[in-house]
């Protein structure tokens, strides 16, 4: 079995693009979450986290000069993101033989509006048709994999790309996870009346809701070291079997797929430093990761959400939050729960209120989502950096 | 280790287990009405089937057949049992009907009940309540049936004793067709691999399946 290490990585988010600018604002507590009046989206203002658009138009430009009009936005956040973390790689991978894992909830799904009909090959609002067009724009020899299993897509596929490394069938695996605003998925949650008409409030007592977003990210996994300090432990997925659009009530599911990502793993839940959660605020949500955690013996261990700072961003959620956590981890340093002020769950766990010094050696990245799916996943210092 | 020991497979209004054709509808017949006909034949009642949309119906039914008698929960742990699914148009047949809430602004009227089938594995989902399915669970998007990819999945999912139980492969619908292959493994006995034992099943299906359009 070979190890699996973390290399380079790149993230766009509504607070702005690549680490550095994410991490400075993720300390600073800034939001990236505004009201939008845009009828784009919705008829009505609705709270969100929106990239900035003519910003990705001007980067995307001096990228990849004269393709602007060739690529859907989705696409072109995919095509972006996959060629900065190779820039930010310390060593030189064969892009042929690399496999390119996307992650999506829905993708191109923007292009079924009215507004869009006639403008695209009706194909293109496939997910495979996206991935077939980053196989061809990377020029890369193996078939690029979607993973399309609604909130849990951006842990899965890490999750599985580990997988598939550490048992020799790949070398190195880019892992690409985007999800944009669109009409189709704003409507869709106001009808579930699950947005939130304010910055979200992650386990907080206060808590009325999640806000959307959109981002896009990739991260790089590798079976050589390079000087990577980062590996994935080990990890796991699992199903409540109880509702199809709410989470367990006891949080079983999610518990069984924690304890099966620290039994891989070998470790046990007192080594576990760091616990970035799915936290969406929404009632149901949090109140089962908070007895989730609990099952597992997690309730002394710092555990954030970020979804105050740049919404749910769904297919690339467990992707950026992951991305954002590994900096954590390298830097020491506890990133807070913007929006949590008052505890609002029924069980003891220890939400991280201020951003602070911490010692992280390990960290539990987990993630749940309609279809009553969950995933966590376990990531620590590689030991020659202790 | 492990064993493809029961396999379905649905299109064109005909159902095969093993190889042996157990239903059969009109080809004329829209697929909602062999979908209401099949659910009838196996006496089912199970009243949430009706709020499904097209997709998560199609892999209901598929696997209600597969698992028919099988004792899974008897053999097998909730926890230990995965479920390995490739698709390809994802959710197009719901995604058109939301999207059509969207479209006349005088009667804009977005319906949870459609937005909550807007994903593929909502699929995986309804399967995982109906069977107490509780484990490893994934949904890959390809062009077309995927046996390398599916195979070589489950195959690490068992060799991590992950599971010990599987339901694996392919549910799709559109506007002009459905299928639905679906298979049991476990990890009663030593076969060639669960690619070979795939390709060689599904190949079987799909000749039959082409030699009807001659």
């Amino acid at each position: 079995m070979k190890e699996v290490f973390v290399h380079g990585s790149y993230l766009i988010s509504s607070l702005g693009f690549g680490i550095q600018e994410n991490m400075d604002k993720l300390y600073g507590a800034q939001s990236g979450s505004a009201l939008i009046h845009d009828h784009k989206y919705y008829p009505e203002a609705f709270f969100g986290s929106k990239i900035d658009h003519l910003r990705f138009a001007n980067e995307f430009e001096n990228q990849f000069p004269n393709l602007l009009t060739e690529y859907t936005f989705f696409e072109k956040l995919l095509l972006f993101v996959v060629q900065k973390s190779i820039q930010n790689l310390h060593f030189s991978i064969d892009l042929k033989n690399t496999l390119v894992i996307i992650s999506s909830t829905k993708g191109n799904i923007d292009l079924l509006a009215e507004t869009e009909r006639g403008k695209w090959e009706n194909e293109r609002v496939f997910l495979w048709k996206s991935a077939e067009y980053i196989q061809e724009f990377f020029k890369l020899e193996n078939k690029v994999l979607v993973i399309s299993n609604a909130c849990i897509s951006g842990v899965e596929a890490i999750s599985v790309g580990s997988r598939l490394i550490r048992t020799g069938k790949f070398k190195n695996v880019i892992v690409a996870g985007a999800d944009i605003l669109s009409e189709f998925v704003v409507s869709g949650f106001q009808s579930f009346q699950s947005l939130s008409l304010e910055q979200c409030k992650p386990f907080d007592s206060e808590r009325s809701g999640l806000n959307l977003g959109e981002a896009a990210a990739a991260l790089v996994l590798s079976c050589s070291e390079n000087t990577s300090p980062i590996q994935v432990l080990g990890s796991a997925t699992s199903n409540d079997a109880n509702h199809i659009s709410g989470p367990s009530r006891n949080g079983d599911g999610l518990f069984l797929a924690i304890q099966s990502a620290l039994d891989e793993s070998k470790i046990t839940a007192d080594k576990v430093d760091l616990i970035s959660a799915h936290g969406t605020a929404t009632d149901y949500n949090d109140e089962m990761e908070s007895k989730a955690l609990s099952l597992a013996n997690l309730e002394s261990v710092p555990v954030n959400s970020l979804k105050g700072f740049w919404g749910h961003t769904l297919g690339a959620a467990g992707l950026i939050e992951s991305i954002v956590s590994i900096e954590s981890m390298k830097e020491n340093k506890l990133i807070k729960t913007l929006g949590y002020e008052n505890h609002g769950v029924s069980k003891n766990i220890s939400v991280v209120s201020q951003s602070k010094t911490h010692k992280i050696d390990t960290f539990l990245k987990t993630a749940s989502g309609f279809g009553g799916t969950n995933a966590a996943i376990i990531f620590q210092k590689h030991k020659q950096h202790d | 280790m492990t064993k493809i020991v029961k396999h379905i497979f649905f299109s064109q209004n005909k159902l095969f287990v093993d190889f042996e054709k157990q239903f059969s509808f009109d080809d004329n017949l829209n697929f909602g009405t062999s979908f209401k006909s099949l659910y009838k034949e196996l006496k089912l009642d199970y009243p949430k089937y009706f709020k499904m949309d097209s997709l998560s119906k199609l892999g209901f039914l598929a696997a209600e057949v597969l698992l028919h008698n099988c004792k899974l929960n008897e053999q097998h742990l909730a926890e230990k049992v995965g479920i390995v699914i490739g698709n390809s148009s994802s959710t197009l047949l719901m995604d058109t009907k939301h999207q059509e809430t969207l479209n006349n602004k005088a009667a804009y009227f977005p319906s949870p009940a459609n937005f909550v089938y807007t994903l593929p594995n909502i699929l995986t989902g309804e399967i995982c309540i109906r069977h107490k399915i509780q484990g490893e669970n994934a949904m890959f998007i390809s062009s077309k049936f995927d046996a390398e990819m599916i195979a070589t999945y489950v195959e690490i999912l068992f060799d991590d004793k992950k599971i010990t139980a599987c339901l694996a492969g392919y549910i799709e619908i559109n506007q002009e067709s459905y299928e639905a292959f679906l298979v049991l493994i476990d990890n009663s006995n030593q076969e060639p691999t669960i690619e070979k034992q795939l390709i060689d099943i599904y190949s079987k299906y799909k000749n039959t399946t082409n030699s009807w359009k001659n």
